[in-house]
């Protein structure tokens, strides 16, 4: 991932007025759009700009090959999520363990791993 | 921005001692007007709803200004901004513009020779950031009702998650004095609260935290913030698997409000089995208390660490001063 490359396109029109975001799924929970709304006209009588799904897709595309090296979808973010769940309950528990030294010597043993396999590949 | 008006009424008295009484009572004016925005115009005069008074109507207020000016034409008719009438008046909320009318109408007797920049335009650039102050706390009542509207639709299925950087961290030592601070140094902190009813026919609400603390990248973009709630979100889903739908609350920041995690947010459900189903950004100050508490208390832990002899020098000395906090856990990046 290379962070130097945090610029986007100028993908979604008025960004930076846009306030509220609405995520539309069907009923087999994918999405169909994203509407994007202004600050206006309260939240009862939302207008706003709707983005549909085959649209965003692009734009995701866009992202990851113009604005940045590799994807949310890094291997390496999937394997951190399946990693050790922590047990927290609902009421609070004053004796949650954290995650401390091998969680991080763990991240650096596969950033060298994606390092590696990514000097192979050029 | 009251500080300056005063100034300038100051130096408008300077140029025309004639009328340095009216100055006087404006300056007692704009006090007043400084007081009623600082407090009473949040609390008391902006409703959540619609209301007779068009200053106090949070969808007239929100609309746009070409709008407003169709109302304004129009007072008592139909707003075309909420669709329904404005019959009364505000003195309170009219005062901005009398005063502005009143200040204007005595600049106008400056005479032309008076050298620097024209006392007419540095005035206007105060009334200008009031307005901006103004419209800060419009939305910021906006989204106080958005808040709300997110608490109440709650239930055993939805969960409101609430997303803030904590400002930079410098590790401690006992006894030492802290180095000196800048704001690009020292370790993130991104706190995720998730606030949720685990059992629907109960109004018992529950809150946990998950802090992400970065040692050695503290690099605050896109990708760190999708990539901690991922894990969030994972790991809360293990803990309550009756959790499908969540509402985002985020400020401003750029890491947040960027088209990177806008996108990634809709590929929540097919990486973490939560969908999002609505994400607000908020006002600054504004929707992040939950956040900012759970921050003061991260502080106060550390300081009390600190007096106690020990250091807070490395990530498992941070994690090992937060033991003890509720419904807290910490995951070290």
């Amino acid at each position: 991932m290379d962070r130097t490359k945090q610029g986007s396109p100028n993908a979604i029109p008025r960004l930076h007025k846009i306030s509220h975001l609405l995520y539309n799924y069907d009923s087999n929970n994918r999405l169909t759009g994203i509407k994007f709304m202004e600050q206006s006209l309260g939240i009862d009588t939302f207008s706003g700009t709707t983005m549909s799904a085959t649209q965003l897709d692009a734009l995701w595309d866009k992202k990851k090959t113009v604005d940045t090296c590799s994807s949310s979808f890094d291997p390496l973010i999937t394997k951190m999520a399946e990693y050790d769940p922590l047990q927290i309950s609902p009421q609070g528990n004053a004796n949650d363990s954290p995650l401390t030294p091998q969680f991080s010597s763990f991240i650096k043993r596969e950033n060298k791993k994606l390092k590696e396999a990514k000097k192979k590949t050029c | 921005m009251v500080l300056v008006l005063l100034s300038l009424l100051d130096e408008l008295g300077t140029i025309l001692p004639q009328i340095s009484n009216v100055i006087q009572d404006l300056k007692q004016r704009v006090e007043n007007y400084h007081h009623f925005l600082r407090l009473n115009l949040y609390n008391k005069h902006i409703a959540e709803d619609h209301s007779e008074t068009a200053t106090h109507c949070l969808y007239y207020l929100l609309c746009s200004s070409d709008s407003k000016q169709k109302t304004s034409a129009l007072q008592f008719s139909e707003s075309p901004c909420c669709g329904k009438p404005h019959k009364m008046d505000c003195r309170e909320c009219n005062e901005r513009s009398h005063l502005e009318r009143y200040i204007s109408h005595l600049v106008s007797q400056v005479p032309e020779s008076v050298s620097g920049v024209p006392i007419a335009v540095r005035i206007e650039k105060v009334f200008e950031k009031m307005d901006k102050y103004s419209g800060h706390l419009i939305r910021s009542k906006l989204q106080k009702k958005i808040f709300d509207s997110f608490l109440s639709r709650l239930d055993g299925k939805k969960a409101l998650v609430v997303l803030d950087f904590k400002m930079k961290f410098l590790y401690r030592v006992f006894r030492e004095s802290q180095s000196a601070f800048f704001g690009q140094r020292g370790n993130s902190n991104l706190g995720i609260v998730f606030i949720f009813k685990p059992d629907p026919n109960s109004e018992d609400i529950h809150i946990e935290y998950l802090d992400f603390f970065c040692n050695e990248d503290t690099t605050q973009d896109w990708f760190f913030v999708s990539s901690a709630l991922q894990i969030a979100n994972r790991q809360f889903k293990e803990r309550h698997p009756s959790m499908e739908e969540e509402f985002l609350i985020t400020d401003n920041g750029g890491c947040f409000h960027s088209s990177g995690f806008i996108l990634w947010c809709q590929y929540s459900y097919s990486l973490t089995k939560i969908k999002i189903l609505e994400y607000a950004f908020f006002e600054a100050g504004e929707g992040k208390s939950v956040c900012d508490q759970h921050f003061k208390r991260w502080d106060d832990k550390i300081a009390k660490q600190i007096a106690s002899g020990k250091n807070v020098s490395n990530p498992k000395e941070v994690s090992e001063a937060l033991k003890g906090l509720s419904g807290h856990c910490i995951q070290i990046f």
